[in-house]
């Protein structure tokens, strides 16, 4: 055998196959149906030797179970059901009046959906053959003949209008083919498998691509054989109750006019093409043979031809025969014309309601089981008219029951309602088969509690409006027209909870719990004596249940949502996850870290919830809780006050006590101490003075010259001698008197040999120029004491063997003056140019004003290139020596004579002349040692004073 | 008159500096008559100075404050030095005396009096601070000072070498003291040519 290899999944399949058994893909591209494209026929009969044992068991139970449903049914006194007018008269009214303008518009909005969708509704031929088979059989048993002979319905207007020769042929054919497949089987279930052919027929032609659903009943077969037995294992099936009210059900139907049987045989001849090229060619095109190919579609002759058939097609028979029951009673509210405008809606319903029904199911046998359902619900009335128009037996009083008012036509969804108590099996059956639903769909559909078949609100039907729109289907489809209320608007809360059964008058949650009974208990008499086609009384019986669940999938999500769990499963569950230890415990902090934890905790902790809050009873706050705080504001989490008393020990008063009393003693005046040293001090000073005064005067008293001069000259003071012996005699000397009265002892002292060396060696023409007031004073004062101008001394003459020009004023000025033109600045100068001077000796006792002539002849010097030679001379007090020894060392002074020590030493140099230094020496020398006597002694006994007054203040304290 | 002060102080001070640089004759002879000027003015400042000494002094006698006789003692010596030396010269035998009899004598003893005070200020030095710088500054001080003294047993052995080992350290104080002298000079100069001060007033 070939294989084919599947084009989407890449295995291989039997090439019998048209579709891919792994993927279900089409496998050739013939099978695959195009828009626009007719369907083909095909045979799926030969698939029936797939099957497996125990599929061909259950099928052959359910064929078995439907046949004495039938028989029983068919036994049953037929009872004129009581239509229920409001249910169905929006959609007889559709049916009927074809009128597309008066259909409501969520009608209208549905249909659409159904046209765009004609591959959803599609029918298996099996399932509905045996579902069909248990009309056959209630209807055949007591008057299988008549149907047969009675021509009046619209398979029987399909059989006798020729102008569709050759449809009738094709479908001639497939029937036959089906019929000796069927052969076996009793009349009713051709009956049946005939009613399921009008069905699918009506749905063919309706929409063509349905075609194409044919062989995918497959696999919603195998489910629908489990739920047949199942409910046969219950006994449901089995019980004469249902039957009963199938019979009384199909009384009705009998008594209704037939008005649209042309219509009928149409779609029957669809049908028949569709069907026929499958057929062999040896079926008869006999109306028998008719019923045969339903009766192949019921599944009943498989077990004649097993090999020949599909095994899945027959599954469906079983639960088809528990909804057959129930559409069969509903047959004559239904109008049988215009079944394709029918068909069409109740698809969109079927496309819509499908996943309510089966969840787990796959799309295809979702599609077939919905359809199975509706379609065993809705066509039965169709059905019957093809069993009439075959040579089935039919009641001759029997009413076509095409004359049925719209309300009659839609009286299957009244059934449906009716039958949404009687058939709680099928449900929780289809539930507990596993091969078609997995279990955690059932159970989350029975945890949920609330599904897209939870109701809606709807408002109780009425008796009275039922002429257009039912009521329930008004209030199932309308919006609110009144603003939300608090309790819808409660709904919206995430801790809102769903009003439980008590309120509702049915919910998906009480049906599964009732299902669940019944499944478990054997299906009580009892219940099977309520008459479903009977109306109830209590108008929200009949529309809250079935009816809302074909609507579900357009509740809110709010409405669906699931209801919420009690607080005390939640607690369980906290109670389990903690034993468990998934759940984190509290832990045992310690100590230091709860008083760690901030203040804040502690007050979340502490403050009241919502709940505990007030509630606004006035105000644009009315109603609110906790929108405003009890607690005064602040009080609640103020903190804690704290004492400002202040917490002192008996130590801390007192230090305070003694801070206080130093800073009270800071303020208050204390009164002065005179400072007992203070005649010691003077003392001392005196004593030092006297000390000196008489040493020193003693040692000048005395004349002593007692201290040896040292014969070395300091190289600057030998410098001096140099320059002296360099002068010219007579030259022009320029001296410079820049000392004060103060130290004109000294500056005589240390001048004096130097002078008394130059006027001796050279004698030069002297001017003497003073820079300070009362140098002019000095100059003969210097004269004198060095016994120059001293006529027993070098007698130079004022005038002509020196000059005295005086005062120089202007510091600095003056003497650049002075020295750019002495006569300028002096008009007394004997010389016109500073040049003229052989030598200029600046006698000075400070640095400053030395420094002002040395600079100032520098620059001069490096000028005028005649002054370069022009020695100067310094002679300087011991204070002023040191600043003017680096002129000296650089050479800006020629020589220097610093100070009574090298005055003595030139002075003996000098033949010791004029002796002034000398006679100082002794004082001086006596002098310096007194100096450095007291200086030690004064010094240590101040230290040890000092440390010794220190000890007693600290012994003090 | 402000500008005025300021743009001739400054155009004095850049003359007689650019004078230095440039030793042309103009500049010199500009130089030499501004520090004529400044002579003059300089003279000018002792009479000034005089001036408002006898005016001090004045204020207290006629205020008869305390001591206000010293002051009329100092104004009437005053008048009488400065009658005697317009009339009898400086040169005069009682100009001299006054100036040998008083003013040396007088100033002498000042110094006197300076030596007794740094003696007993040494003494106390270490009474007053006992630190280290104390205690250097009077071992030093009594270092020179017996390097400077004469003993009647000739000069202490290495005497010339302590005077050169002070003289080292008196040297070189003095040349930092001197050339920071001369930077200061040279900025105060600077500061005063671009009237950054303005120590002729004007703020």
């Amino acid at each position: 055998m070939a294989d084919i290899r599947c084009p989407s999944c890449g295995k291989n399949n039997p090439d019998f196959l048209t579709v891919c058994q792994f993927c279900q893909t089409p496998l050739t591209p013939e099978s695959t149906l195009q828009i626009g494209e007719k369907p083909t026929k095909k045979n799926t009969g030969e698939l029936e030797n797939i099957l497996p044992d125990w599929l061909r068991d259950a099928r052959q139970q359910s064929r078995d179970l439907a046949e004495e449903d039938a028989v029983q049914a068919a036994s049953m006194p037929k009872t004129q059901k009581e239509e229920p007018p409001d249910l169905l008269a929006g959609l007889a009214f559709q049916s009927t009046g074809g009128d597309e303008d008066q259909i409501p518009d969520w009608l209208s909005s549905i249909n659409p959906a159904t046209q765009e969708k004609p591959s959803a509704p599609a029918i298996p031929a099996a399932p509905e053959s045996d579902f069909f088979a248990r009309f056959n059989k209630a209807e055949s048993a007591p008057k299988s003949e008549p149907v047969q002979n009675d021509g009046t319905s619209f398979m029987g207007q399909g059989t006798d209008q020729p102008q569709d020769a050759a449809e009738r042929d094709e479908l001639s054919e497939w029937l036959t083919q089906t019929s000796e497949q069927l052969i076996e089987p009793s009349s009713l279930e051709s009956d049946a498998s005939q009613i399921e052919s009008g069905w699918g027929l009506n749905i063919e032609e309706s929409s063509t691509p349905e075609k194409e659903s044919v062989p995918k009943p497959e696999e919603d077969l195998s489910w629908l054989r489990n739920l047949e037995a199942t409910s046969k294992q219950t006994g449901e099936l089995s019980t004469p109750k249902q039957d009963e009210d199938w019979q009384s059900g199909f009384d009705s139907p009998f008594s209704s006019p037939q008005s649209s049987e042309p219509e009928d045989l149409s779609w029957l001849n669809n049908l028949g093409r569709a069907s026929a090229p499958e057929q062999p060619a040896q079926q008869s095109a006999q109306s028998q043979n008719d019923l045969d190919w339903l009766n192949n579609l019921g599944g009943t002759p498989a077990t004649e031809q097993p090999a020949s058939r599909p095994s899945q097609p027959a599954e469906d028979l079983g639960w088809l025969n528990d909804l057959g029951t129930v559409p069969a009673m509903e047959q004559p509210v239904q109008k049988p014309t215009q079944p394709q405008e029918d068909l069409s809606w109740l698809n969109a319903f079927g496309e819509t309601s499908e996943p309510a029904q089966a969840a787990s199911t796959e799309l295809s046998s979702d599609h077939l089981s919905w359809l199975n359902r509706l379609g065993g619900t809705s066509e039965p009335s169709q059905t019957f008219d093809f069993a009439q128009d075959q040579p089935l037996e039919r009641p001759p009083g029997a009413p076509a029951f095409e004359k049925a008012s719209p309300q009659d036509d839609l009286g299957w969804l009244n059934e449906l309602q009716g039958t949404s108590e009687s058939l709680p099996a099928e449900p929780v059956a289809d539930f507990s088969i596993e091969q078609d639903k997995p279990k955690d769909v059932v159970e989350s559909t029975n945890a949920q509690h609330v599904s897209p078949f939870n109701p809606r609100g709807t408002a109780p039907l009425s008796a009275e409006e039922g002429t257009s729109i039912p009521e329930w289907l008004r209030n199932a489809t309308e919006g609110p027209s009144m603003p939300m209320g608090n309790n819808a608007l409660d709904q919206f809360r995430e801790d809102f909870h769903i009003p439980t059964a008590p309120e509702e008058p049915f919910s998906w949650k009480s049906f599964i719990l009732e299902a669940r009974q019944a499944d478990e208990e054997p299906v009580q008499p009892q219940s099977a004596s309520v008459n479903p086609f009977t109306p109830s009384n209590d108008p929200s019986a009949i529309s809250n249940q079935d009816v809302e669940s074909l609507f579900s999938m357009d509740m809110p999500d709010w409405l669906s949502r699931t209801e919420p769990v009690s607080d005390e499963s939640i607690t369980q569950e906290t109670a389990i996850n903690a034993e468990e230890g998934d759940a984190l415990s509290p832990a045992d902090l310690p100590s230091w870290v709860q008083a760690m934890r901030p203040v804040e905790a502690i007050i979340s902790e502490s403050a009241p919830g919502i709940e505990d809050q007030p509630t606004e009873r006035q105000g644009p706050l009315a109603g609110f809780r906790g929108v405003i705080p009890a607690a005064p504001i602040g009080s609640s989490r103020r903190p804690r006050a704290v004492s400002l008393t202040l917490q002192a020990s008996s130590e801390q008063q007192s230090s305070a006590a003694i801070l206080e009393q130093l800073l009270a003693s800071e303020t208050s005046p204390r009164a002065l101490v005179s400072s007992p040293s203070v005649m010691p001090q003077q003392m001392l000073r005196r004593a030092i003075a006297v000390l000196v005064w008489v040493v020193l005067g003693i040692m000048i008293y005395t004349r002593s010259q007692m201290m040896p001069v040292s014969p070395l000259l300091p190289s600057d003071a030998r410098d001096v001698t140099n320059v002296v012996m360099n002068i010219s005699d007579n030259a022009p000397v320029l001296v410079i008197l820049d000392y004060e009265p103060a130290l004109a002892g000294e500056m005589e002292a240390v001048s004096g040999p130097l002078l008394d060396q130059l006027v001796v060696l050279r004698h030069p023409h002297m001017s003497f120029l003073a820079t300070s007031p009362n140098g002019t004073a000095l100059v003969e004062r210097l004269l004198v004491n060095t016994n120059i101008n001293q006529p027993d001394g070098q007698g130079y003459i004022a005038g002509q063997n020196y000059i005295n020009m005086g005062y120089l004023p202007g510091g600095e000025s003056g003497v650049l003056a002075f020295i750019e033109a002495p006569q300028t600045a002096i008009p007394s100068s004997p010389v016109l140019g500073f040049s003229e001077y052989a030598a200029i000796i600046l006698l000075t006792d400070h640095a400053d004003s030395a420094r002002v002539w040395v600079e100032q002849l520098h620059i001069l010097k490096q000028a005028d290139s005649t002054l370069a030679s022009q020695p100067l001379l310094a002679v300087s007090s011991a204070q002023a020596g040191p600043m003017l020894q680096p002129y000296a060392a650089s050479g800006q002074i020629s020589g220097l004579i610093s100070g009574l020590s090298d005055a003595v030493r030139y002075e003996l140099v000098n033949n010791s002349r004029p002796g002034i230094a000398r006679s100082y020496w002794d004082a001086f020398g006596v002098g310096l040692m007194l100096a450095i006597t007291l200086i030690v002694l004064g010094g240590l006994w101040s230290l040890f004073a000092g440390i010794r007054s220190r000890r007693a203040e600290v012994a003090e304290g | 008159m402000r500008v005025f002060a300021i743009a001739l102080a400054i155009a004095s001070g850049l003359i007689v500096v650019v004078g230095y640089f440039y030793p042309v004759e103009p500049l010199l002879q500009l130089r030499l008559q501004l520090t004529n000027w400044a002579m003059i003015l300089a003279g000018m400042t002792v009479l000034v100075g005089i001036y408002n000494l006898v005016a001090v002094h004045m204020e207290k006698i006629r205020t008869r404050q305390k001591d206000a006789i010293y002051g009329g003692l100092l104004v009437l010596s005053l008048i009488i030095t400065f009658g005697m030396g317009l009339v009898l010269g400086p040169d005069h035998t009682f100009m001299r005396a006054m100036v040998d009899a008083i003013i040396v004598p007088v100033e002498a003893s000042l110094m006197a009096i300076l030596a007794v005070t740094l003696i007993y200020a040494s003494i106390r030095l270490l009474r007053r601070r006992v630190d280290a710088m104390s205690v250097v500054f009077l071992v030093v001080a009594v270092i020179f000072l017996v390097a400077m003294m004469p003993t009647p047993f000739g000069p202490i052995p290495g005497d010339q070498l302590i005077l050169q080992f002070t003289g080292m350290f008196s040297r070189g104080g003095a040349r930092g003291l001197l050339i920071g002298v001369a930077l200061g000079t040279l900025l105060t100069g600077l500061r005063v040519i671009f009237g950054v001060d303005r120590p002729y007033g004007g703020n």
